[in-house]
């Protein structure tokens, strides 16, 4: 398997006395797969998104993306093969419209202009947002301007993206249209997603879960093993996805559960098996 | 205190091309002592809603009663101060409005524009950077080193010290993690147990409308689509999933069970409703203690 | 809400909305200067000809001029006062110290009122029918030959793009935190000058915090997504000179000579 990135040993302080937030962070992440990095706020998870993308000078460590090591003279080839999308939907909107704003990474890429304006169209294509390309951003809403970043983004081609918290500041509706349209991106372009987050429910569909605690990665696995721990994702300030909270609910009520984890879908048919099935 | 509408109509922007209807007839009646979850899309009129409960807007037309004074159109600026004194709003992201060089002068900045003197305003403040969960120690300190969380208390507070009857929070707890969301919302329980506030919360997490609340107004295209208790407006999970709504966790799980051919008497809100029906069904089956 | 409605971009598709933002911003320069050698009615009816046929042919809503005219009322009608009481030559009809009502001073009061309005509503034509962004990059476009001496013309105007761009957010949030403290019971537009300047600092600090969170934000992003600068930059808005803008030239310029012709012979 073929690692896209490598981080070994990072440490990073914000300043001389203050805690590490970052501390001796070691993780690889496979080419093309979603990786999800879960956290308190204030354990330090976006300052490794911002490291990854050379956004933070950090002293102790390597970094890796695509075979590059990251150092000053390779930052800007690093951030080539990287996209990311920030937590403010207002705050990453360079453009004073959708298509301007597509277009702005690929202007500083120096793309040729009829280039430019193919990519725009397929870029706000695939995130189903061609139809507001001459709107403001005041004229959007959260989900929008997200998605917007999102095309802006994915027009630079980039092999991984970056979600730092990028659903954090949206609704419901918001929330789904950005992880919908990241899912179809991933079964289109196999890119490498690595998602940034709080929310557990926003997890279900990596293919591994880091914890972050404290700038350490405490626990590392697939969804379904990391969903098992509820105590310790509760004790990390985290929440315990639905499905694992009614299993414990049912516990106390003396109910035998199964031993391992199963989404919302899977419980409904356990049920349905014990219950109604005979 | 109690707030009442009677068909208000907000328009902003009358006679330009921006025009725009924000509210469209809306009558309902908040009850002194009831917490009511104001739910619906963004753009639906929830925010225009909400700053009428304290005459930060006055109807177009209609007239909002809140406790015995009435603001219709024509009402007069002037009075509006006692008002905004009773009903304490908590904004969306109130840690923007920090504005004092320390915390404790920040706490007192409402108290002091509705009158106290600055002794009690100070006194107020030690009292309420307490009751948000800060330490005192906090007071002298300048908000604008505080964590994010720290600052979203210390504008709470700041909402507080005003002593209003009423405490509207939009989205007070957007942008927390899980375990800040919880403790921001037990506080404003804790507080209406102990106090008695009347409470009006904006919101997009149904488990909190779910666990807290005891009327529910849903608001579309500036219009109230349905009004009830929690369990009479989620009971219909097709009507919302219609409308791009979500239910509760656990109404939305039993909703697939029905699927399945389970049956409930009614949907459960909580998950401990839905463990309890869940234990009862496998009692009926002899498979509890299997 | 956004409630200022001078200056506001309004699309629409017409004549003047299709033109080159280069041809519109020097046209309106161009009637700006025109406008001063104008000295009798056969010229000013020329202009307000010229300026009715423009507005025509942006298929805006006349109202909306009106609108952008009467916050500026009082300016206009203190100038006229001024010409009408201190004008001197022609005909006297009223005389008092220093003050003299005179005929040549009511005239060009007269010609004051008519100067002031054409401009305002060219100007008003000009930003109505003029996105923010495109009169940014005619000001580039413009301003490019500069380039030459070094000055950094796409720096300034992705500055000036990203002032515009965040006029409306900054105007939104404004009222959002002036919500905030009058929902703590502050009172604006009450009180003495003091008590008002005390009352714009909670509006101003919060302000100034946001703005400058946000200008950190956007600098990240814009790293994040390869700027390095403006130099070796592509350009995705192009500006092109098409027949419209040719047509629109050729009427101003014609207007222009007559004016002249009209003036000095």
């Amino acid at each position: 398997m073929n690692h896209i990135i490598k981080v070994s040993h990072l440490t990073y302080k914000y300043s001389q006395n203050d805690q590490p937030a970052l501390n001796d962070v070691s993780f690889e992440i496979t080419d093309g797969a979603w990786v999800a990095i879960v956290g308190h706020n204030g354990s330090g998870k976006s300052t490794l998104a911002h490291s990854l993308d050379g956004l933070i000078d950090f002293k102790q460590g390597t970094i890796v993306v695509d075979g590059v090591e990251l150092n000053e003279a390779n930052v800007w080839k690093v951030r080539s093969k990287i996209g990311m999308i920030f937590q403010n939907p207002d705050n990453q909107f360079v453009g004073a419209t959708v298509e301007d704003d597509v277009a702005f990474g690929l202007e500083n890429m120096a793309v040729p202009h009829e280039e430019i304006q193919a990519r725009v169209d397929s870029a706000l294509s695939q995130v189903q947002m061609s139809a507001f390309r001459h709107k403001q951003p005041e004229q959007l809403s959260g989900g929008q301007k997200q998605r917007v970043a999102l095309a802006g983004v994915i027009a630079m081609q980039p092999k991984i993206i970056i979600l730092d918290e990028a659903t954090s500041m949206l609704d419901p509706i918001g929330r789904r249209e950005i992880l919908g349209v990241i899912k179809r991106l991933r079964q289109r372009l196999g890119i490498t997603v690595l998602s940034i987050t709080h929310e557990i429910d926003e997890t279900t569909s990596a293919d591994e879960i880091l914890v972050l605690n404290d700038g350490k990665i405490v626990e590392t696995g697939t969804p379904e093993v990391i969903y098992a721990h509820s105590e310790l994702l509760l004790q990390l300030g985290l929440d315990v996805p639905y499905s694992q909270r009614l299993k414990t609910a049912l516990q106390t009520r003396n109910i035998h559960t199964p031993k391992t984890y199963s989404d919302e879908k899977g419980m409904v048919d356990w049920l349905w098996q014990s219950l109604l099935k005979r | 205190m109690a707030i009442t509408f009677k068909k208000v109509s907000y328009t902003y922007q009358p006679n330009t091309p921006f025009e725009y209807q924000a509210l469209n007839e809306i009558s309902t009646h908040i009850k002194d002592g009831s917490f009511t979850a104001l739910i619906g899309h963004t753009g639906s009129g929830k925010s225009t809603f909400l700053q009428h409960l304290n005459a930060l807007l006055k109807p177009s037309s209609g007239t909002v009663l809140i406790g015995d004074s009435a603001i219709t159109r024509e009402t007069s600026n002037k009075n509006l101060k006692p008002l905004r004194k009773k009903v304490g709003i908590v904004f969306q992201f109130p840690e923007k409005q920090l504005f004092a060089d320390t915390v404790g002068k920040d706490i007192a900045f409402g108290p002091e524009n509705f009158g106290s003197t600055p002794e009690e305003a100070h006194e107020l403040a030690k009292k309420m950077i307490k009751l948000v969960g800060l330490s005192e120690t906090l007071l002298d300190r300048s908000p604008f080193e505080l964590s994010g969380g720290q600052m979203r208390r210390v504008a709470i507070a700041g909402v507080l010290a005003m002593q209003p009857e009423v405490l509207v929070l939009d989205e007070p707890t957007a942008g927390l993690d899980p375990s800040g969301r919880q403790e921001i919302m037990q506080l404003f329980t804790n507080l209406q147990q102990t106090q008695h506030f009347t409470i009006v919360l904006v919101t997009h997490q149904m488990e909190d409308v779910a666990n807290y609340a005891n009327h529910v107004i849903v608001m579309e295209h500036g219009k109230i689509v349905k009004e009830g208790n929690p369990r009479a407006v989620f009971a219909n999970v097709e009507w919302l999933h219609d409308k791009q709504l979500d239910v509760p966790a656990s109404t939305e799980f039993a909703f697939e069970m029905q699927k399945k051919g389970f049956r409930f008497d009614q949907l459960p809100l909580t998950e401990q409703e839905l463990a309890d029906d869940i234990a009862a069904m496998f009692e009926k089956r002899g498979l509890a203690n299997e | 809400m956004n409630k200022l409605l001078f200056g506001r971009y309004i699309p629409q598709d017409s004549f003047v909305h299709h033109m080159d933002p280069r041809a519109k911003l020097v046209l309106s320069f161009l009637y700006v200067i025109v406008i001063f050698f104008a000295n009798n009615w056969w010229i000013y009816l020329l202009m307000t000809l010229v300026a009715i046929l423009s507005i025509w042919a942006s298929k805006i809503n006349f109202k909306l001029f009106v609108d952008g005219i009467l916050p500026l009322v009082w300016i206009i009608a203190f100038t006229m006062l001024i010409q009408v009481f201190f004008g001197t030559g022609g005909h006297l009809y009223w005389q008092w110290g220093i003050f003299s009502i005179t005929s040549l001073g009511i005239l060009n009061a007269a010609y004051i009122f008519v100067r002031f309005t054409l401009i305002i509503l060219i100007s008003t034509l000009l930003t109505l029918s003029t996105s923010p962004i495109q009169i940014s990059d005619a000001i580039e476009s413009l301003l490019k030959p500069l380039a030459k001496i070094h000055f950094p013309v796409y720096e300034v105007a992705l500055m000036l793009s990203i002032a515009l761009r965040f006029v409306p957010t900054l105007m939104d949030e404004t009222e959002a935190i002036m919500n905030a403290q009058r929902a703590r019971g502050v009172d604006f537009g009450t009180g003495n000058i003091v008590n008002r300047i005390k009352k714009i600092i909670p509006i101003l600090i919060p302000l100034f915090m946001s703005a400058f969170n946000r200008a950190e934000d956007l600098a990240t992003a814009m790293e994040a997504r390869g700027y390095q600068g403006g130099a070796g930059r592509t350009k995705y808005r192009l500006l092109k000179w098409g027949t419209r803008d040719t047509i629109a030239t050729l009427i101003y310029l014609l207007m222009t000579m007559i004016v002249f012709a009209l003036r000095f012979f």
